[in-house]
């Protein structure tokens, strides 16, 4: 569930939820809701010293499956079903389809809670990389794994799947490319289960390829790519396996996989069940689910936390929001205006804002790349990461722009510095985020326009066009932290009649040293190495004024109470063979 | 009298036809499907997206009167087109009109007659404390508005298993799925399920039968008829009960099928609330994720689901009254 892979943010899942006619409607739902839960428990006592804790890297209740009972069925909240099951397909890169598949096909590398990954012995006993003359990296595979039909996984697999994915034929509808098309062969070794990968590029990130591994005949043809998985699940390798969907209830049973050659799952079922995430706290407290993501919001956790049988998990999420200025915009083409930004903007408080009613302690994040934590996390950010208006003001002076008296935004040339702040409509914690900034950029001379817009608008017709000065986003991070923000932090594309295309780059700046600096790290097997390069990237980034980190979001996951190795994995990759009831419970 | 219904049946075709294709032509021209893969990180390639949207037909690339062209002769064939993600329309529709009929038939059938026997009820009592209660009682209900009353009664419910210490009663779903407790389990499970959705839908159709069905009745003590009843000696009450009733059932009945008709797709609060996948889910779902084609179905559904209740509406008003078929 890490991995290179393409988490859609969460962001925009709740987009995707609440659309331009429906959104107002479903938000006075939850509003709603949320009085009534609050009148019905007016007389809770509010928890004491908030914000005093740090949020775990995942929080999943870790306990030896061996003691788990065995058995039992886990109901499982998601947001969506989903009709394309192929997580490589541009239509099933979906978070949802990457929950439900883990459970189902295999992976050769495992992602830890330290977003380090190791290689997964139910697929593969050994990985033997050389670098010397060119990248090869050799799996053994696990002669045991086969997939639900009787064949035996085999280099075969992985080299369609490969071919597939590198881009090279357009009728594959693919998701993305990155590290496919790096590849320049895959062959069998000694036998045919010895998978031999050659690059034609280094590619340091090769332990986020082939996960959710597809069988070849899914692979080798186009058709099959796009429409094998359309809707059903005819093949998997896991622990569990047999999906049966029920459409009218939008949910989609698994059970144990009797021939799987593991460690015995524990659990005889997980049933996912797709709900709207307004209805699935109250399905969560009738017992409807077992499982289910929460909003962000003290009231949701403190419900749930009272329910006799449930719990909070709550852990960092594996992703940061920032405040993304537009490198292109007339006034925040001036990279010290963009750094007067940086230092105006009290970046702990606009954390504790976010985290308010919740009884942890927010986490500011230095970094373009890594999360706290992770190894190679350093603060980067030198002169433009403390919050210091002051010095904030002597940059815009020295920049030209003369104050204009109280209250008035500064002047430079008969131009008054004044800026948007672009928000989706509705959202109230965008609202009060970017309150909060207009506020705090006042004190410096800078003038905040709040836009609210539509929130299906707000990407296609003022992100990506460029029509905007600033804008608050979220981003995945990952154990493979160059692959997945290559395209966010690197130079246009030339299109074909000489157009920059920024594409993912939404922040519209970039430079040769940047783009070198990350693909120094991609290519750079060496960890010491590539963990240096992706702090010069970051350095880079800083002093060009792309992006500032704000904080990392924290994840609440509602759980039965005991229910083990399952909850918010942070980065961490669920064993879904692990997950189960306690004894006797 | 089948003249008078070849007109109307005209008629409707005509209106059902225009409804959907202008529905078509306003979610085409405003959606934007294109928005599903903006945004991703890292994005799809994005010739990969022009051919998943022209797979859909929802290419903004090509023309709008192109686009319509193509979807227009799909559904004369009967064929909806396809989702943003490559389901079936057509079946996808199929699935949530028969969750709707399911969640809706017991709510409404039994507030309607509920309903009409209340107000009934209380048009023979008119200014009593029963019917001044009854009248109070509805004003409520109609002035709270749906979504708060699911929520409400859904806080109860939540409640009440709390209170008992036992799942009485399901605020979420339809059933419960892979549940397998043979037919009476099953069909046990489904009761435990509609009871909350039902009482929420059957409350407002209570309120609002009682207040239409006391004013017919009070219409009716000053008709003709219920005179002359009572100068043979009845009571008003008994002129009011063996005379006016049967005739002010009538538009009753016409209230009831177009407010069935206006609710298939707007139950969308209920559903949403109590975690059912019905039309009106899919309407709000289709319009956040710029799905033209089920926007267009739902729409056209809906225009279909008014003109049948129209078409009933026009067949019974023609056999009662012989006056319309000309």
């Amino acid at each position: 569930m890490t991995g290179r892979v393409v988490r859609r943010s969460r962001e925009h899942r709740s987009r995707r939820r609440a659309g331009r006619a429906g959104g107002q409607g479903l938000r006075c739902t939850a509003a709603v809701a949320l009085l009534l839960a609050v009148v019905l428990t007016a007389c809770q006592s509010s928890s004491g010293n908030a914000q005093d804790k740090k949020l775990p890297a995942a929080s999943v209740n870790q306990v030896d499956p061996a003691t788990l009972a065995d058995g039992g069925t886990l109901r499982w909240g998601i947001n969506e079903l989903p009709a394309q099951w192929n997580p490589h397909h541009a239509n099933g890169n979906l978070a949802t389809v990457q929950t439900v598949m883990g459970a189902l096909l295999p992976s050769p590398w495992r992602t830890g809670s330290d977003a380090d990954s190791a290689p997964d012995p139910d697929y593969v006993e050994d990985v033997d990389v050389r670098t010397d003359p060119r990248q090869v990296v050799t799996l053994r595979l696990n002669p045991k794994a086969r997939w639900s039909n009787g064949d035996p996984i085999t280099w075969r697999d992985y080299a369609a799947m490969a071919e597939a994915l590198s881009g090279r034929d357009p009728e594959f509808q693919v998701a993305g490319q990155t590290g496919y098309d790096r590849i320049s062969s895959v062959r069998a070794g000694r036998d045919r289960f010895e998978v031999v990968v050659a690059f034609s590029k280094p590619f340091a990130d090769y332990a986020s390829l082939f996960r959710l591994l597809l069988p070849a005949a899914y692979t080798e043809d186009a058709e099959r790519f796009n429409s094998g998985y359309l809707d059903r699940i005819p093949v998997t390798a896991g622990p569990f396996g047999s999906a049966k969907f029920d459409r009218t209830a939008k949910s989609i049973a698994v059970a144990r996989s009797a021939d799987w050659w593991g460690d015995r799952a524990r659990l005889d079922r997980i049933v996912f069940r797709a709900m709207a995430p307004e209805a699935l706290e109250a399905a969560f407290l009738d017992g409807g689910v077992d499982l289910a993501p929460l909003p962000v919001d003290s009231a949701a956790a403190k419900r749930v936390d009272k329910a006799a049988d449930g719990e909070v998990r709550a852990a960092r999420a594996p992703d940061f929001r920032h405040l993304t200025l537009n490198g292109e915009s007339p006034l925040l083409s001036d990279v010290d205006v963009r750094h007067a930004v940086f230092l105006g903007v009290n970046r702990r408080a606009v954390a504790e804002s976010a985290f308010s009613g919740l009884d942890w302690r927010p986490e500011p994040t230095d970094h373009h790349f890594l999360l706290p934590g992770q190894d190679g996390y350093t603060d980067n950010s030198g002169k433009w990461g403390a919050y210091d208006p002051e010095k904030a003001r002597e940059v815009l002076e020295g920049a030209g722009w003369r104050a204009a008296g109280d209250g008035e935004p500064r002047r430079k040339g008969g131009k008054e510095l004044r800026l948007r702040f672009t928000i989706p409509q509705g959202f109230a914690p965008a609202q009060s985020e970017a309150e909060l900034v207009q506020s705090m950029l006042a004190e410096i001379g800078v003038a905040v326009r709040i836009d609210s817009v539509p929130r299906d608008a707000l990407f296609a017709d003022h992100i990506l066009p460029g029509d905007y000065d600033m804008v608050a986003l979220v981003s995945n991070g990952s154990g493979f932290p160059v692959s997945q923000f290559l395209q966010q932090w690197s130079t246009p594309l030339k299109a074909e009649n000489g157009d920059e295309q920024w594409r993912a780059n939404v922040g519209r700046i970039g430079s040769p040293a940047i783009d070198a600096a990350m693909d120094e790290a991609l290519g750079s097997l060496d960890p010491e190495a590539a963990l240096a390069s992706i702090n010069d990237a970051d350095r880079l980034l800083w002093d060009t004024g792309h992006t500032l980190p704000l904080y990392q979001r924290p994840e609440l996951v509602a759980t039965r109470t005991g229910l083990a190795n399952v909850g918010a994995p942070g980065f961490a990759d669920i064993d879904y063979a692990a997950i189960g009831y306690p004894r006797g419970g | 009298m089948a003249r008078f219904l070849v007109r109307r049946l005209a008629g409707h075709a005509v209106l059902v036809l225009v409804a959907s294709s202008l529905a078509y032509l306003l979610a085409a021209a405003v959606l934007d499907p294109r928005g599903n893969y903006e945004g991703r990180q890292p994005p799809p390639p994005p010739e990969v997206v022009d051919a998943v949207l022209t797979e859909s037909n929802l290419n903004d690339d090509a023309p709008l009167a192109q686009r319509y062209a193509v979807w227009a002769s799909g559904v004369l064939c009967g064929d909806l087109g396809r989702t943003w993600d490559g389901r079936e329309v057509g079946a996808e529709m199929a699935r949530r009109v028969g969750v709707n009929l399911r969640l809706m038939s017991i709510g409404l059938v039994a507030g309607s007659v509920a309903g009409v026997a209340l107000g009934a009820w209380a048009g023979l009592r008119r200014g009593r404390g029963a019917d001044r209660l009854l009248t109070l009682w509805s004003y409520t209900v109609i002035s709270v508005p749906t979504v708060v009353l699911a929520a409400a009664l859904q806080a109860c419910a939540l409640w009440l298993n709390s209170a008992a210490g036992a799942d009485l009663l399901r605020a979420t779903g339809e059933y419960t799925p892979g549940l397998d407790a043979g037919m009476w389990g099953s069909a046990a499970d489904r009761a435990r399920h509609l009871l909350l959705p039902s009482l929420a839908l059957a409350l407002p159709q209570i309120a609002v039968h009682s207040r239409y069905q006391r004013e017919l009745i009070a219409e009716a003590a000053g008709a003709d008829f219920v005179r002359t009843a009572r100068a043979k000696g009845l009571t008003l009450r008994a002129a009011l009960r063996r005379h006016a009733l049967r005739t002010t059932l009538g538009p009753s009945v016409t209230l009831f099928g177009y407010s069935f008709a206006a609710l298939f797709t707007g139950t969308v609060f209920v559903e949403q609330v109590f975690g059912w996948h019905g039309v009106g889910g899919l309407l709000i779902d289709a319009i956040a994720e710029g799905d033209v084609n089920v926007v267009a179905a739902v729409c056209t559904f809906g225009a279909l689901c008014v003109s049948v209740a129209g078409l009933l509406a026009d067949t019974a008003r023609g056999l009662l009254d012989p006056r319309v078929r000309t």
